[in-house]
């Protein structure tokens, strides 16, 4: 928290936990190809493979068919999710003696942040290395570490180190760091973005670096400014892509593209409507209201608004929603993609409007009462109008959830 | 225009009037003074187009005339000069000639001709007492919302009624409602205006010079405001739009009331508020049986909390406010005395008023937090 201290980031990725794991647990399968997963004669997917099962073709999250077609001798195992839980304790526990600042991401993943405690634990490269040792020593775990000034070059790096190494990234490196590499080694940066980059001849991140903020803003909107700062390996706060939960968001992908504007209307209605619900859900108020809109030639706008108040209504979502599609829309571009999102979530400790009091908190009452019928007959039992098809005929309410 | 002046005279007028200058020079005449010298009087106009100022003070009219002249320069020059006659002069291309004992100024003036006329003052509508509209103004100016999207709540609202005076102001998270009874002179009806935010401020220092006894003429024309003040003229482009409807949120039951002596409640909540959290301002207020608790937490730098005596014999509740807020309210109130805290629930508006105060019935109403 010190202002202006460069940031001390690491990220500790534990390697090939759940089958390390095993393998500590029984030592036999130590050098064999083992496979964490569903069934292997069933539809599931991988959880975690080896290194050895790896130079197979093996990886996680491929169906696990795939992966006994590419490696029929390996070993395969459902896994014991309560063992790894343990393991997963204990070694946040050891992060914990590092700093106070742990943020868990998954199950074997963490970022730390050191700044400001070189005084206590050594320069974060020397921590790092005593952190990698700790946990062998502790548990006989493996586990690889990115330290560098922000998250996601951290995390670039761990990947790099990977396995059972550490690489640092000094400071004012990081462009350097990540010029070489593709851009798909960025979180956040999926096989759809990867494509639409590659059209326009970007491959690397130094090609993403080379490029100026503001192209990058006129082509992807906020997204793109996100694209800008952190191929330069930049955190960016307030809009985190592929990080934990920030946001509430819901989007659909139709049909047939359309430039129907009262179809498109229904939906951001009905799209609002699900996120103000997840929102009463959690117990979140949103105090940025954020549109997603996907034209036919893959081209994807997102634009933001934030609110004087935050909130959980589904009618203020579904106005400044709509406002914001008013400015993106032109009749003649069909739409191929509707999202509405919420974030900037606040769990609580903002104030409340004086003026528009009374109408919300009867819109309060209603959402709550409404929330209550569609926990019993689900999410269509109750619907706004205007997210209604007048084309269509109503469905008959489902019977009661036991 | 040749003209001697005293410089006490010309100082308080171009002092008061400087805040009616505009001070982006996007416009250049509008930094500049108007003076017009005539029947033994300079008179000096001011405006940036949103206010203007119309006063006078006497002068040793030597030859009449009128001419324009750079503001800021002018304040900052007459203020350094000794207490002695200040000689004026316009001379050729729109120089003014400025002389005091042994100090002598040339000062690049503009042509009177693109000085912007201001309108005439029309028919008074209605006269109230100086004393009792710088209170209400004081106690609601800083309820009034400078967010220019707002734009019916970027001033006040003054309700005038032949026995009564009212004016109400509100951001949206907090109403500051005042009511005077007062005899308003030359008034029939009803008089209802929306007062600018600039021009309460200025209102203001012009009745901090006229004095408890003054009276204020107010009227209007299609699109102005005229403040009337002794010799001094306020005019205000007028707001047009509709203030809220502010009865509607008017807290109706407040079953849960404590009465607090204002300096220590005072006291406490600036103490408390140096640990609240800095971005949300929040503070939370527990009320029980006799006592009132505030407490706070500022996730970066620790927490605090002070307990004060409260009457008080209403079911306990917890409550959170912006401390500002609060603190903007009993900072406007006069020493000493005691308020009332009268609270619905914690989700409802609570309303704050002073205690035994006769001539002003004031009401604050604020939103809570949700904590």
């Amino acid at each position: 928290m010190q202002g202006g201290a460069t940031k001390q980031i690491l990220h500790v990725d534990m390697d090939a936990f759940y089958v390390s794991v095993e393998e500590l647990e029984n030592p036999t399968l130590r050098g064999k190809p083992v496979i964490v997963g569903a069934d292997p004669s069933g539809r599931g997917v991988v959880a975690a493979a080896s290194y050895e099962a790896r130079k197979f073709g093996v990886h996680s999250a491929q169906p696990i068919s795939k992966a006994k077609q590419l490696c029929p001798h390996a070993v395969f195992l459902r896994g014991n999710y309560e063992k790894y839980h343990q393991y997963s304790e204990i070694v946040s526990g050891i992060f914990g003696q590092f700093t106070p600042d742990v943020e868990r991401v998954s199950i074997d993943e963490a970022y730390l942040d050191l700044t400001g405690s070189e005084r206590l634990q050594g320069p974060a490269i020397s921590a790092a290395d005593r952190l990698i040792r700790t946990v062998k020593d502790k548990t006989g775990l493996n586990c690889s570490i990115g330290a560098a000034t922000s998250h996601v070059v951290a995390k670039i790096a761990s990947d790099q180190a990977k396995p059972h190494g550490l690489l640092y990234v000094f400071p004012g490196c990081e462009p350097a760091f990540l010029a070489p590499l593709p851009v798909r080694r960025m979180p956040g940066i999926g096989k759809v973005t990867e494509l639409e980059l590659a059209s326009l001849g970007i491959w690397t991140i130094g090609d993403l670096q080379a490029l100026s903020g503001d192209r990058l803003s006129q082509r992807f909107g906020k997204y793109g400014e996100w694209l800008h700062s952190k191929s330069l390996g930049r955190d960016i706060e307030a809009y985190r892509y592929g990080d934990e939960t920030k946001s509430i968001s819901h989007e659909t992908t139709f049909d047939r593209d359309t430039a129907d504007a009262a179809e498109l209307e229904r939906t951001i209605s009905l799209l609002s409507q699900r996120v103000a619900r997840r929102l009463r859900e959690h117990g979140f108020y949103a105090r940025t209201v954020g549109l997603k809109v996907r034209f036919a030639p893959f081209r994807t706008l997102t634009r933001d608004v934030t609110l004087d108040e935050p909130t959980h209504l589904d009618s203020v979502i579904f106005q400044n929603a709509l406002a914001l599609f008013a400015k993106t829309f032109k009749p003649e571009q069909k739409v191929r993609l509707l999202g509405v999102r919420a974030s900037n979530l606040e769990h609580a400790g903002f104030q409340k409007n004086l003026l528009e009091a009374p109408q919300h908190d009867r819109e309060d009452r209603l959402a709550r009462a409404a929330d209550r019928v569609r926990d019993k007959f689900g999410f269509d039992a109750l619907r706004l109008a205007r997210s209604l098809d007048p084309a269509s005929k109503p469905r008959p309410p489902r019977k009661p959830q036991a | 225009m040749e003209f001697s002046v005293k410089k006490s005279d010309l100082l308080k007028e171009i002092d008061l009037a400087q805040g009616v200058v505009e001070k982006k020079a996007t416009i250049p005449i509008l930094s500049n003074f108007l003076l017009e010298a005539k029947d033994g009087h300079i008179h000096l106009s001011a405006t940036d187009l949103e206010l203007g100022l119309l006063s006078n003070c006497p002068a040793k009219v030597k030859k009449e005339g009128a001419g324009t002249v750079p503001a800021r320069r002018l304040v900052d020059i007459v203020r350094s000069l000794p207490e002695a006659d200040i000689k004026v002069r316009v001379l050729e291309n729109q120089w003014i000639e400025l002389k005091c004992e042994r100090s002598s100024f040339k000062l690049v003036g503009m042509a009177r001709d693109n000085f912007p006329a201001l309108p005439t003052v029309p028919e008074t509508l209605a006269t109230v007492s100086g004393s009792a509209l710088a209170t209400l103004i004081k106690r609601t100016s800083f309820a009034v919302s400078s967010e220019e999207s707002r734009y019916t709540l970027n001033g006040a609202l003054l309700m005038l009624k032949p026995e009564s005076a009212t004016m109400v102001a509100t951001d949206g998270h907090r109403l500051s409602l005042v009511e005077h009874e007062t005899t308003v002179e030359e008034l029939n009806n009803e008089l209802r205006i929306l007062v600018p935010r600039k021009a309460m401020g200025e209102l203001e220092k012009l009745l901090a010079q006229a004095g408890d006894d003054a009276k204020v003429q107010i009227s209007k024309d299609d699109s102005h405001l005229f403040f009337s003040v002794g010799d001094r003229v306020l005019i205000s482009r007028l707001l047009t739009g509709q203030f809220p409807n502010y009865e509607a949120v008017l807290p109706k039951e407040t079953p849960r009331v404590a009465e607090l002596d204002k300096e220590t409640f005072t006291g406490a909540l600036r103490r408390v508020a140096l640990l609240s959290d800095e971005r949300s301002h929040a503070i939370r207020l527990q009320i029980d049986k006799g006592r009132l608790e505030l407490f706070s937490t500022s996730g970066e730098y620790g927490e605090a909390n002070e307990a004060i005596d409260a009457e008080y014999v209403g079911e306990a509740m917890e409550i959170g406010f912006n401390f500002q807020y609060v603190l903007d309210f009993l900072n406007v109130l006069s020493e000493g005395g005691r308020v009332r805290l009268e609270l619905q629930d914690e989700q409802s508006a609570g309303q704050l008023r002073p205690v035994g105060e006769e001539r002003y019935r004031y009401r604050y109403v604020v939103m809570p937090m949700r904590i």
